[in-house]
C-alpha cells in the first residue's frame, strides 16, 4: 500500500460514523546499537480538515510571529491523534477503528 | 530511558515525502514521492520502501496528467530483477538503505548500486552525453 493512498482517506469508528479524514501518519524508527531500524506507523492523525497540515500549520512546527502560531494552534483544535493499536481496518479510501468496549 | 535509546519519531507528510533524498555520495538522486507501506495482520504497519520518481509521483498526482507521468517513466525504466524477483511497479529505495531522514534523506549506498533508478538520465548519460567529444576527459 502507498501511504499516499492512505492521506486524505476517511475514517470511521467502529459504528462507521465518520471522525474526519487521514492528513498525516507519525512513524516511529527505534536506534538499536547496529543502527537504525525500520519504521513503523505509530499514530494516524485524523482531522475534519486538511489545509493546515498541508501547509504545514502544525503547533509543534510552528515557528514564527504569534499570529502564525495561533493560527496553527486554532488549526489544530479538532486534530486527533490515533494509535495505530485503535485501527481495526487499512484500506485505500477507508480506515475504520475499534470499538473501545 | 536513556534519551538515545528513545525511538526517532518522524511526520510522514512534514519529515518524509517531498524531502530530497541523496545517495552515499551526497549527489541529489530525487525526492520522496511516495512511501510503501506493508500493513499486516497483527501488527503495525512498517514502511517498507521509499518510492522515488516519476512513476510514483504520477501515481500520487493522478487523473491525466499523473497517468501520462506514470507510464511514460514506466516505459523508462530499465528492467531490474530476474525471474519471481522481477520488480514491478515504481522503484522503491529499501528502508535498510536508508540513513538520516533530517534535514535530507540520505542513502547509505551510492546511487550506482540502485537498480532501476533514473531511468532517462542513465539513458541519456550512455547514449547522449556520453558519446560526445571531451565528455570522457576526467582531466576537465
Amino acid at each position: 500500500m502507498r501511504a499516499t493512498e492512505l492521506l486524505g482517506c476517511e475514517v470511521v469508528d467502529a459504528r462507521g460514523r465518520p471522525l474526519g479524514t487521514v492528513v498525516d501518519l507519525r512513524l516511529a524508527r527505534p536506534r538499536p546499537a547496529g543502527g537504525p531500524g525500520p519504521f513503523t506507523v505509530t499514530t494516524v492523525v485524523v482531522d475534519r480538515v486538511h489545509w493546515p497540515h498541508r501547509w504545514g500549520l502544525v503547533p509543534a512546527r510552528s515557528s514564527g510571529p504569534f499570529p502564525l502560531r495561533a493560527l496553527a494552534r486554532a488549526a489544530a483544535r479538532g486534530c486527533r491523534s490515533v494509535p495505530v493499536g485503535d485501527v481495526a481496518v487499512w484500506e485505500p479510501g477507508r480506515i475504520q477503528l475499534r470499538s473501545r468496549e | 530511558m536513556d534519551p538515545d535509546d528513545l525511538p526517532d519519531d518522524y511526520s510522514l507528510v512534514l519529515d518524509l515525502l517531498d524531502n530530497q533524498v541523496v545517495d552515499g555520495d551526497g549527489l541529489p538522486i530525487g525526492r520522496v514521492d511516495d512511501v510503501e507501506i506493508d500493513v499486516a495482520a497483527g501488527g503495525p504497519p512498517t514502511v517498507t520502501g521509499l518510492l522515488v520518481g516519476a512513476e510514483a509521483l504520477g501515481l500520487r498526482i493522478g487523473g491525466l496528467t499523473g497517468t501520462l507521468m506514470h507510464t511514460t517513466a514506466a516505459r523508462l525504466r530499465p528492467a531490474y530483477g530476474q525471474g519471481s524477483g522481477a520488480h514491478s511497479g515504481p522503484p522503491s529505495v529499501p528502508v535498510a538503505l536508508v540513513g538520516e531522514l533530517r534535514p535530507l534523506v540520505r542513502l547509505r549506498v551510492p546511487l550506482a548500486s540502485l537498480p532501476g533508478f533514473a531511468g532517462l538520465e542513465r539513458w541519456l548519460a550512455a547514449h547522449v552525453v556520453g558519446p560526445l567529444t571531451g565528455a570522457r576527459d576526467e582531466s576537465h
